[in-house]
């Protein structure tokens, strides 16, 4: 039997990225590694002293509004750091204002645009109403997915307009998502959303392609066997998606 | 007589409303009064011989008015208020049916009134209270309100519309921070740097002050001790057991406190104020034991993130067969996740129109589950036939619209009305 690598997940800006609990993604993707057996770091970090040497996942949540300056701010030191993982093959989860604060530029009051972090190209205008809906997403090819749909929640002020070699993560069935039809941000391991809260708790083929790129990452054989807890977690995570679904029809 | 055909019809309508369902229907008369009516409600509020007093805030309103109505009662001061979570337009309407005469006056020297931030901010420019108590802004109303500022900006509106008293949280920095340009004498509360730092997880609050309130001048919660707790007013301190345990329920009683003061002036007197927490019993869903089929079962109303950690922290080590309900009235239950659910260590059943999403957060915090019935009739029978748990009481952790179902469901008669 061959030893599988500690598998280290960094929660970034736990304290002001946590909204609607997006941040306890990095503990969904924690608990469905120790269930097939794998050792998990999760660690949350607040600056960039904070983070451990090597990291296999990142997760960043949403933060409201009246505090994206401060956060976009905090974020910046991160900058070098993102790019390394996104071309190491990182997985990074980014939620709502979260992953806009990673783009090119975003509205943050009308007619008043700030710099983001420049990770993603695109930029993230104001909507004129708020999005606080239900969100349903057929997901794209590139995400290798066998789930029909992606099943969420989104509430967020801006939408996102892609630049070049963005794709989406899918189009939408329900809800606004980046306001053109399309849903969310997809650069090799980066994955960004509007699918806020527990997002791959709910969408759990989502969180184990996560999980796969920080297996091979991190230098790991592990296939992410069957288990009998995550069976039963996601049979209940297909009851709410039905559920969620059912009540949309 | 400008009311009298208003208030007939809402009273004929209430009338009706009660037969249809037992418990139920509040709000529809007071939507008729409101139509045929719609002075009703400021002239009746701001008729009180001694003033209106509004208690509002995120969390803990309930609970505040109950025991400050309590202490001024107790004080000899008689008191209209309404019932707890009656607090939108059409309830309070309602409350005001059953006490009003028919030219809409409220036999009561004092006015008390929960209100809700976004119902209170709306009308709060008809009503001219002349005391205006405030709990906090807690960090999870992005729910309904998407941010903490735009709580804070009604909680501002109805500050500001207070002529004599704010009385405010001096924990809470939003709170603090309200109607900056008001004339009306600011009285604070809060809790002491001990029993802060004893609160792991912090008081829920979206900002926390980095001072504490002074217990010379203001009112402030010294220690706890399960129900059992000190608070010192101005200097002086009393000793007296709370209607549950929890830091939450040491802070509305030290917000009632101080509530109280500034109301009665010269006539408040701490220990008639203290002794009049004896004879508070807890308000459904707070922490109240009835006795449903036979059986006591404890009731715990879940308002928000906050409300969910602190019932969840303060729940008696023993219990050990609970029912977890969480209803429509939470669009989205994303926003509980950053409650740790652990420590209920097993769940009896998981209920209510989120039933799924409530027991993917529960699986994921570790939580064993017996059963997920989203039905909440038929997890609430299947519950109360269980077998007498060996120790602790059977408990029913909610959402308000859960709790509104399961009252009609088990036909409980409370204290509280619909909220609707
Ligand atoms: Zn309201």
């Amino acid at each position: 039997m061959t030893t599988e690598p500690t598998i280290t997940i960094a929660v970034l800006l736990p304290s002001s990225c946590n909204v609607n609990g997006d941040a306890e993604n990095g503990a969904v993707l924690a608990r469905r590694a120790r269930a097939r057996g794998l050792a998990v770091e999760l660690v949350p970090v607040e600056s960039v002293a904070e983070l451990p040497s090597t990291v296999h996942a990142v997760v960043l949540g949403s933060c409201d509004d009246p505090s994206a300056p401060q956060v976009l701010e905090a974020l910046r030191p991160f900058r070098d750091a993102f790019i390394a993982w996104v071309e190491a093959g990182v997985p990074v989860l980014a939620v709502a204002n979260g992953w806009k604060l990673l783009t090119r530029r975003l509205e943050l009051v009308p007619g008043s645009w700030v710099e983001g972090l420049a990770i993603i190209e695109g930029d993230a205008p104001l909507r004129r109403t708020r999005a606080s809906d239900d969100l349903v997403v057929v997901p794209s090819g590139g995400l290798e997915l066998d789930a029909p749909v992606l099943v969420g929640y989104e509430n967020h002020g801006r939408d996102f307009r892609a630049g070049t070699g963005v794709e989406s993560i899918g189009t939408v069935q329900h809800g606004r998502g980046n306001g053109d039809g399309t849903e969310g941000a997809l650069v090799g391991p980066f994955v960004g959303t509007h699918l806020h809260g527990p997002v791959l708790a709910k969408n759990p083929e989502l969180a184990d392609r996560l999980l796969r790129l920080a297996i091979t990452v991190a230098g790991g054989t592990s296939m992410l066997d069957e288990s009998p807890e995550l069976h039963a977690l996601d049979e209940i995570a297909a009851n709410a998606r039905a559920q969620i679904v059912s009540a949309l029809a | 007589m400008r009311y009298a055909p208003a208030i007939l019809a809402g009273r004929a309508v209430r009338f009706l409303a009660r037969l249809r369902k037992p418990g139920g229907g509040s709000a529809v008369p007071g939507l008729v009064v409101n139509r045929i009516a719609p002075g009703f409600l400021p002239d009746t509020l701001n008729a009180f011989p001694r003033g209106l007093v509004i208690v509002s805030g995120s969390s803990g309103k309930s609970t505040t008015t109950k025991m400050l109505v309590g202490i001024l009662r107790a004080h000899g001061v008689s008191v209209f208020t309404n019932p707890s979570t009656a607090n939108i337009s059409q309830g309070l309407t309602s409350a005001l049916l059953e006490r009003a005469d028919l030219r809409g006056r409220i036999d009561a020297e004092l006015g008390v009134l929960e209100m809700d931030e976004g119902h209170g901010a709306l009308i709060a420019p008809r009503l001219a209270p002349a005391h205006v108590i405030l709990t906090n802004v807690s960090v999870d109303q992005i729910d309904r309100f998407h941010d903490a500022a735009m709580v804070a900006r009604m909680l501002d509106a109805i500050a500001a519309r207070s002529s004599t008293s704010l009385v405010l949280n001096g924990d809470d920095a939003l709170i603090d921070a309200v109607a900056p340009g008001s004339d009306a004498t600011r009285w604070r509360y809060g809790v002491s740097t001990a029993v802060l730092g004893a609160s792991a997880r912090g008081l829920g609050y979206s900002t926390t002050s980095s001072d504490r309130v002074d217990p010379g001048s203001g009112t402030v919660v010294e220690a706890l001790d399960g129900d059992l707790v000190s608070i010192t007013h101005r200097g002086e301190t009393v000793r007296f057991r709370l209607p549950a345990r929890g830091v939450h329920y040491a802070v509305d009683a030290a917000a009632a406190l101080s509530g109280a003061a500034a109301i009665l002036g010269p006539e408040f007197q701490l220990t008639i104020a203290s002794e009049s927490f004896r004879a508070l019993t807890p308000v459904f869903g707070r922490g109240e034991v009835t006795t449903v089929r036979g059986v006591e079962v404890e009731f715990v109303l879940v308002q928000n993130p906050a409300s969910f950690q602190l019932n969840v922290d303060s729940l008696a080590a023993d219990t050990e067969q609970i029912l977890v309900a969480v209803g429509s009235d939470v669009r989205d239950p994303s926003y509980l996740w950053p409650v740790d659910t652990s420590r209920l260590g097993r769940v009896a059943l998981v209920s209510g129109s989120k039933a799924w999403e409530a027991a993917l957060q529960l699986g994921y915090d570790g939580v064993e589950i017996d059963r997920i019935e989203p039905d909440l009739g038929t997890a609430l029978d299947a519950f109360l036939a269980l077998p007498a748990p060996s120790h602790g009481r059977k408990t029913v952790i909610f959402t308000a619209d859960s709790m509104r179902r399961t009252r009609a469901h088990l036909g409980l008669a409370s204290n509280d009305q619909d909220d609707a």
